[in-house]
């Protein structure tokens, strides 16, 4: 893999999905001014649940819906798949773009975040070191940030259409969101919670989890890689685009 | 190097059968696939370039085995090709665009790869406008790009699937041109719906019609085949058209009547008269209805 093609491959990828990610929390932080400045009754734990939710929950969602319009979308895909590189392999790399520059953004805006205490910091990270306790923070945004984006991978790979699995994505974002109860109350389902850091930081399993949760990602990524080796499915989601 | 098909078969998910027995040996040099649209022509062309699989039957490119997954990776290394639907990145430039294609072909050497795009862009006359984004290119400058692009890793196979189809006449003139100065070190499978493309470029073809090859050879022994089944007939007033087991290729309004060239049987009563075909009328000869169909089966049995 050379400069030169991962140049020309930031370049393709759409001018939103590079604005995209500083662009939450910029907005957040905006936001949690906003609320210091003009409500005076939130309490500094509302702020920083607000701050850490865009790190574990917006920018995820954001760089896992940007992941799914890109893997099946390219202006050129009859011609990419002529070509001896496998369409998999240019669709992972355009994937890992997004993810590194949303992973980049999220540890820049962490530093931020976190000097100015509005982290929310898990009981299991509470009694750790500032650099043990920071590094392992990382884990609120990595987690959820591979999930949800190797999510969008596989479903974009499946369904041979960025839009509906962006729309899937955002379901299962809300549904995760609004009954994090039933998360939190089934032990089966562990493994599957994206967001404790926002919404339940109190939880014994974070560490666990949060490892769980990237696991997974590993297993969409390579069912999503699989479902792109077959160029006839993407051809036929190429001529459906273009109809 | 030589193509090799036998006994194609492509049947798409939901049963519709694009390809139907189809045998055909394409040589070095150009070579026109003909047809309507719907004929398999574009199915054929991307099963040859590995994007679709056969659902049986044998395809060899040279040395290559086509229905192998190694062996399509073996084709690709060696394919050029230009997609009817060429999609393009607008916001590149013609030379990025170039550079980028010509790192996914393995040209890993910038040094390299930067003569051989600009060798190439000289080639489709697109030097003076190389840094501009192709967002403002027109129809046909988008093509010269795009077999610019498809001649990156000098290939010994390269398919062109409709390339002149929406140029203006000019245009398609250049790009005609420019294919048959490709021809002469490699095989160029050429689509194309349209006659004239294939009279001025290619000395073989093939024709397609409802997933069957319907005709493959010269197009000398084209003319010879519908030789006899081209006429002349001349109605008093426009008004009258011919009548019979005919297809109309042109009319010519005289003032005091029409002239009317077909390919078909008018019948002795008709007063018509025998004309030499041209290469349009054989096509008209050959997708006429039944037409092709007898001669493909008789294709089939002589092939085996």
């Amino acid at each position: 893999m050379t400069i030169d093609r991962i140049r020309y491959e930031v370049r393709l990828l759409r001018v939103w999905a590079l604005v995209f990610p500083p662009l939450i929390f910029i907005g957040m932080t905006l936001l949690a001014v906003g609320i210091a400045l003009f409500t005076a009754h939130v309490d500094h734990h509302t702020r920083a649940q607000l701050m850490t939710a865009s790190l574990e929950m917006l920018a995820p969602l954001g760089a896992a819906i940007i992941v799914a319009s890109l893997t099946v979308s390219d202006p050129a895909m009859e011609l990419r798949l002529t070509l001896p590189q496998p369409y998999g392999l240019t669709a992972l790399l355009r994937a890992g773009l997004v993810v590194g520059w949303s992973g980049v953004v999220a540890l820049v805006a962490g530093v931020f975040i976190y000097h100015w205490r509005f982290w929310r910091i898990p009981q299991q990270l509470d009694f750790r070191g500032v650099a043990g306790q920071f590094l392992a923070l990382q884990l609120t945004w990595l987690a959820p940030l591979l999930c949800l984006s190797a999510l969008g991978f596989c479903l974009a790979a499946l369904l041979r259409n960025g839009a509906i699995s962006g729309a899937i994505l955002g379901v299962a974002w809300l549904i995760e969101s609004l009954g994090y109860g039933y998360f939190l109350a089934h032990a089966w389902l562990h493994p599957l919670f994206l967001f404790p850091t926002t919404l339940a930081p109190q939880i014994t399993f974070w560490t666990v989890s949060r490892l769980e949760l990237i696991g997974i990602a590993l297993a969409f990524t390579f069912v999503g890689w699989l479902l792109l080796r077959d160029s006839e499915r993407l051809i036929g989601a190429a001529d459906a685009a273009s109809e | 190097m030589n193509v090799t098909i036998t006994d194609l078969h492509k049947v798409y998910r939901g049963g519709v059968r694009a390809l139907n027995d189809v045998q055909l040996t394409i040589p070095n040099g150009m070579f026109g696939l003909l047809g309507p649209n719907g004929a398999g022509k574009t199915t054929l062309m991307r099963i040859l370039a590995g994007i679709l699989r056969p659902t049986s039957g044998d395809v060899r490119v040279g040395e290559y085995d086509g229905a192998t997954g190694q062996g399509q990776q073996a084709i690709k290394r060696i394919l050029g090709y230009l997609p009817q639907d060429l999609g393009m990145y607008p916001d590149l430039s013609a030379r990025e665009f170039l550079d980028y294609f010509g790192l996914l072909k393995g040209l890993d050497d910038r040094r390299s790869r930067h003569e051989r795009v600009e060798s190439l862009l000289a080639m489709v006359a697109l030097t003076d406008v190389a840094s501009r984004k192709i967002k403002t290119f027109s129809g046909g400058m988008k093509r010269r790009v795009g077999i610019a692009q498809a001649l990156l890793n000098d290939p010994r196979l390269l398919i062109v699937d409709e390339p002149t189809a929406g140029l203006d006449p000019e245009e398609r003139i250049r790009f005609r041109n420019l294919l048959a100065d490709l021809g002469g070190d490699r095989t160029v499978l050429l689509s194309t719906h349209i006659v004239e493309d294939i009279a001025q470029t290619c000395q073989r073809l093939a024709i397609m019609k409802s997933g069957r090859v319907v005709f493959a050879g010269a197009t000398d022994e084209l003319l010879r085949a519908t030789r006899g089944h081209v006429w002349l007939l001349t109605t008093p007033h426009t008004g009258a058209r011919p009548q019979g087991d005919l297809a109309i290729i042109s009319t010519l309004n005289t003032g005091s009547g029409a002239q009317y060239r077909v390919v078909g049987e008018p019948g002795p009563q008709s007063g018509a008269i025998p004309a030499e075909p041209s290469l349009e009328d054989a096509y008209m000869w050959f997708m006429r209805d039944g037409q092709g169909d007898a001669l493909a089966s008789s294709m089939t049995m002589s092939a085996r």
